[in-house]
């Protein structure tokens, strides 16, 4: 979308905010307030596309980064523009971001942001030749979009289920009491990370958070045809689910626009690209958790656009400051409200992409890289293996597709138990755990978590 | 903009606040005697004749659903397939000229092929053709939320018109004509896209020849005649390609360009600027060398000409036995019914495989087997958010001052997340096989567009419906532009016998399906309103175009 439409969708956004702002909001209800002390939330951006992440976390030292440019040809960054992160690997191993990426090394220098290298779907370790001899399971509709971006929702990558993690460990928390609205929160509509078998998510608009039904606030007559058409019963199941999902939508609506209305001014500034307008929507929220009830959230948020079969230097160069800058300002606000050590936010990806060039840019890869964001994270450190970019190496099964070396389940396993998730319900968030972790071991199933 | 608000606010506090403030129950003026039944089709006849004009047009109404029920479902039908296209792009060259835009230089704004879609979509004769192309936007989907194609509307547009050109043909060219089309080659990145080069180790880009297989032909896995999956001795779904198919159907879409601006043009392989209007063209210098191997075993061989290694690997998927079942149910999804049986997609995959009179392919033979089925008026689907605002606009028939309907579209798309042709990814709005949690999804039932249905959008549809009904707006038309308006005199003549009010407003935005309870609670409703027949109209129909019946309609 260019400016000219963007500008448009923005006009719009505050046309409707203003409108749903006049609205009188008549039965709107606090939900009773969390008396727990230990709020913890998880904040899901979704690169949705597939990102190139082999440039955004780049080898630096001399030997691994001229692997690096034989291996991308045109499509490496130039050393001197790269970014160098303060850190040193065991054996001299040195890291640099994205030149467009600043904030994100500031981040990863004072301690608050690690890398997950490799990380990828996998139905079971995996090795070249076991791959190669199709004698191991693999993921469904390997390399391709529509499965690979529902598989990082779901860690299930053997089969196509329409339950995702956030939503089982929301089915987890509800099997031992009513699960708040605002458990699940998205700025991206409703997702396959927030489904469970019992909860959903709950949609905020970034531009303009929570909107209203015209009329309901201000008419009697209104607000009771309305309820009256919402409380009948009907033949159809289809027309009973649309029934109840306006009906949860309206009286979420209430009880949110309540809490978001006393929400407080924060002094951090966002900026105008799309993951800051999410970030600063969700920090709203996380702003007014005491009000809404809840003592656990999860938040999904996605920026789409990472398809980089075309033009991957130039559009990087464009969209990662976007992503670098709304981090920052995320940490920041969460900072802020002191709950900087209780909110760990991490990237997903359809999949990292093919290291060698089609001559204009990457195609669909298989493992790539993650960043894990927050105060309880073990930041300044590169977690995982980096694997080799030497052509045709034991993880490259073509083109530089790396066989993962960390499981999803594993980054999964990690924030789950940091979340609050027993070690014995862990299979019931990731029923895939028991084939890479140990979850009675009492060790980490990575350790990017404190 | 903010007098709209303004006028929105005031109205609808006006109408419905203040009234709803007396008390309820009525009184008033005693209601007039009601009117002697008018000759014609009878109700049965009409709600048949409005349920079909809903699976077949954009909306439809009264004189039309008197009309079609006159006439007869299937002779409307057959007229229909005998109507020429109306195109789009010549909307956007005119609004193009009118406006000064010289489009073989500059081209017009993107919103243009807006501008086209909603005036052909609320005139257009040639309404079946209208709206199977659009279904096949759903199905073979580009974009405007890529630049190089919200920037020309010559392209879209143009990519529409091959639709409808090919919406009544035969599905092989159809699916040629899409992989041909530049906004196509654009949105998948088969434009330009080179040979391998061993030395500067790059290979040919896989997008289209992965997504042309997945989303465009066969799926994933095989099928079975009836849309089922076939399975393996192991009882495992058998996928239909691998990554080594993808690689080689990648060297066949490989040495196309964009092709010349005027014809008989010179055009070049490479990055100039794109010409979205006519087929891409081959540069042969620039097509993959040597054979490759398609879809069981078939061989293109070393050294025939590029364009033929194209329509190879075309014939290659469109002879698949997978074409008829899955995109079958794709358009019977998106035409008629969520859950269409098994033995209703056989029926159809035998329309597409064609037989001693019909060819494989045949787009009107598998129509008619779509929209004339005996579950077609069984079956039930969540209406598109999105069709169900075009449709208010056709059955309350809008009006224009000057002829011209130069909708714009965002507001839609903003509260709805949906609009024709911007979709966020080639995956479309929804997926064919999401299924919402709760009870549809614990009985394994398909409901696509349930997954665009969050607080968000369904709030979004009500705003959106309180600012045509009571902002009184029709389609959002850019400052500058004619005015568009609503007609509601039809239904405010009913006004003073809620029954035949409500019944009006069933058939139009129902189908004539509401439940007896949703009747009842917008009778009670306007019986709360005395001596306003605007104010009455208007909230049964905003209460009307919210209520689950108009939302989940077979």
């Amino acid at each position: 979308m260019n400016n000219y439409s963007r500008r448009n969708f923005l006009n719009h956004a505050a046309l409707v905010s203003l409108g749903a702002a006049t609205q009188m909001n008549t039965l709107g209800r606090l939900a009773h307030a969390s008396s727990h002390g230990d709020y913890k939330a998880m904040v899901c951006i979704l690169l949705a596309g597939g990102a190139d992440s082999f440039n955004m976390l780049v080898p630096y030292d001399t030997s691994r980064y001229n692997d690096y440019t034989g291996f991308r040809s045109d499509l490496a960054l130039p050393r001197n523009e790269l970014l160098p992160l303060n850190y040193a690997g065991p054996n001299g191993e040195a890291y640099a971001t994205h030149p467009g990426m600043g904030p994100v090394r500031t981040l990863f220098d004072q301690g608050n942001l690690a890398f997950i290298a490799n990380v990828g779907t996998l139905a079971d370790p995996t090795d070249k030749t076991a791959y190669q001899n199709g004698t191991v399971r693999l993921p469904l509709g390997l390399f391709s979009h529509a499965d690979q971006i529902a598989q990082w929702q779901t860690s299930v990558p053997d089969r196509r289920i329409s339950t995702g993690v956030a939503g089982r460990i929301g089915d987890v928390i509800a099997a031992s009491g009513p699960a708040p609205i605002a458990l699940n929160v998205s700025t991206a509509g409703t997702n396959l990370f927030q489904t469970g078998a019992t909860v959903t998510n709950y949609s905020v608009d970034a531009n303009d958070g929570v909107r209203l039904v015209p009329g309901y606030g201000d008419s009697q007559l209104f607000k009771d045809s309305l309820d009256s058409l919402l409380g009948a019963s009907y033949s159809d199941a289809f027309r009973r689910t649309y029934r109840q999902k306006f009906r949860a939508a309206i009286d979420s609506g209430l009880t949110f626009k309540a809490a978001l209305d006393a929400a407080p001014t924060l002094n951090t500034t966002f900026g105008t690209g799309p993951l800051s307008a999410s970030l600063a929507q969700i920090a709203r929220v996380i702003s007014v958790r005491d009000a809404l009830g809840v003592d656990r959230q999860t938040f999904f948020v996605t920026v789409g656009g990472w398809d980089h079969h075309d033009d991957v230097l130039p559009l990087q160069a464009q969209m990662l400051p976007g992503i670098a800058n709304g981090l920052s300002e995320f940490h920041q606000a969460m900072t802020e409200l002191g709950v900087a050590d209780a909110v760990t936010t991490f990237t997903i990806s359809d999949f990292g992409r093919t290291l060698t060039s089609n001559g204009k840019g990457s195609d669909h890869g298989w493992g790539g890289h993650q960043l894990v964001m927050g105060g309880a994270v073990r930041g300044n450190d590169v977690y995982g293996a980096y694997p080799s970019l030497v052509p045709d190496n034991a993880l490259d099964v073509g083109r530089g597709r790396d066989i993962p070396t960390t499981s999803v389940d594993e980054m999964y396993a990690e924030l789950a138990l940091w979340f609050g998730v027993a070690p014995s319900d862990l299979d019931l968030v990731l029923p895939n755990i028991g084939r890479f972790y140990a979850t009675q071991s009492g060790a980490p199933p990575i350790g990017f978590m404190s | 903009m903010n007098t709209l608000r303004t006028s929105l606010i005031g109205v609808l506090l006006l109408t419905v606040a203040a009234c709803g403030g007396g008390g309820a129950g009525g009184g008033g003026a005693a209601p007039p005697p009601p009117p002697a039944p008018p000759p014609g089709p009878n109700a049965a006849q009409l709600r048949e004749a409005a349920k079909l004009l809903d699976h077949t047009t954009f909306g439809a109404n009264f004189a039309t659903i008197d009309a079609v029920a006159r006439e007869g479902t299937q002779a409307w039908l057959e007229r229909q397939f005998t109507i020429p296209p109306t195109n789009h792009l010549p909307i956007v060259l005119r609004y193009g000229n009118l406006y000064g835009y010289d489009p073989t230089s500059v081209p017009p704004p993107g919103t243009y092929r807006r501008f086209a879609w909603w005036e052909r979509t609320l005139t257009a004769p040639d309404q079946l053709r209208q709206r199977v192309a659009y279904a096949l936007t759903q199905v073979f989907v580009v974009s405007d939320n890529v630049d190089q194609i919200f920037i020309n509307p010559l392209g879209l547009s143009s990519y529409y018109d091959m639709l409808l050109a090919n919406a009544f043909g035969n599905f092989r060219d159809l699916l040629f004509n899409v992989t041909m089309h530049p906004v196509m080659g654009i949105y998948l990145s088969h434009v330009n896209n080179g040979k391998s080069d061993p030395a500067a180790n790059t290979f040919p880009d896989e997008n289209y020849a992965r997504e042309v297989m997945q989303l465009f032909s066969i799926g994933l896995f095989e099928l079975n005649a009836d849309g089922s999956q076939r399975l393996n001795a192991n009882g495992n779904p058998i996928p239909t390609y691998d990554n080594d198919d993808i690689q080689e159907f990648a060297k066949i879409f490989t040495g196309l360009s964009y092709g010349p601006a005027q014809p008989g043009g010179p055009s070049f392989f490479g990055k100039e600027a794109p010409v979205l209007h006519v087929p891409m063209r081959m540069f042969d210098n620039f097509h993959e060398p040597g054979s490759k191997t398609l879809l069981n075993g078939t061989v293109v061989p070393n050294g025939q000409a590029p364009m033929d290694d194209i329509n190879d690997a075309i014939d290659n998927l469109f002879n698949h036995p997978n074409v008829g079942p899955f995109i079958g149910r794709l358009l019977i999804q998106r035409l008629v019914t969520s859950n269409p049986s098994p033995a209703y997609i056989a029926r159809v995959t035998a329309a597409f495989n064609g037989n001693a009179t019909t060819p494989r392919g045949d787009m009107r033979a598998v129509l008619r087997a779509i929209l004339l089925d005996p579950e077609a008026g069984a079956g039930i689907k969540l209406r598109e958010p999105f069709l169900r605002y075009v449709a208010l606009n056709r059955a309350l028939t809008a009006i224009s001052d000057d002829g011209t309907y130069p909708g714009y579209g965002y507001l839609a798309q903003f509260l709805l997340q949906q609009h024709v042709l911007s979709a966020p990814s080639v995956f479309n709005f929804y997926s064919p096989n999401f299924a919402p949690a709760g009870e549809l999804g614990n009985n394994q039932r398909f409901a696509p567009e349930f997954q665009i249905t969050t607080d968000s959008t369904l709030t979004g549809f009500a705003i959106l419906m309180a600012y045509a009904i009571y902002g009184d707006s029709s389609i959002e038309t850019p400052a500058g532009f004619t005015r568009i308006r609503l007609d509601f005199s039809q239904l405010e003549a009913l006004a003073a016998d809620p029954v035949a009010l409500v019944d009006r407003i069933d058939l139009l935005l129902a189908g004539g399906s509401m439940d007896d309870a949703t009747k009842t609670a917008i009778r009670n409703a306007i019986g709360a309103i005395t001596n306003d027949p605007v104010g009455r109209t208007r909230l049964a129909l905003y209460l009307a175009t919210i209520s689950p019946a108009a939302a989940a309609q077979g």
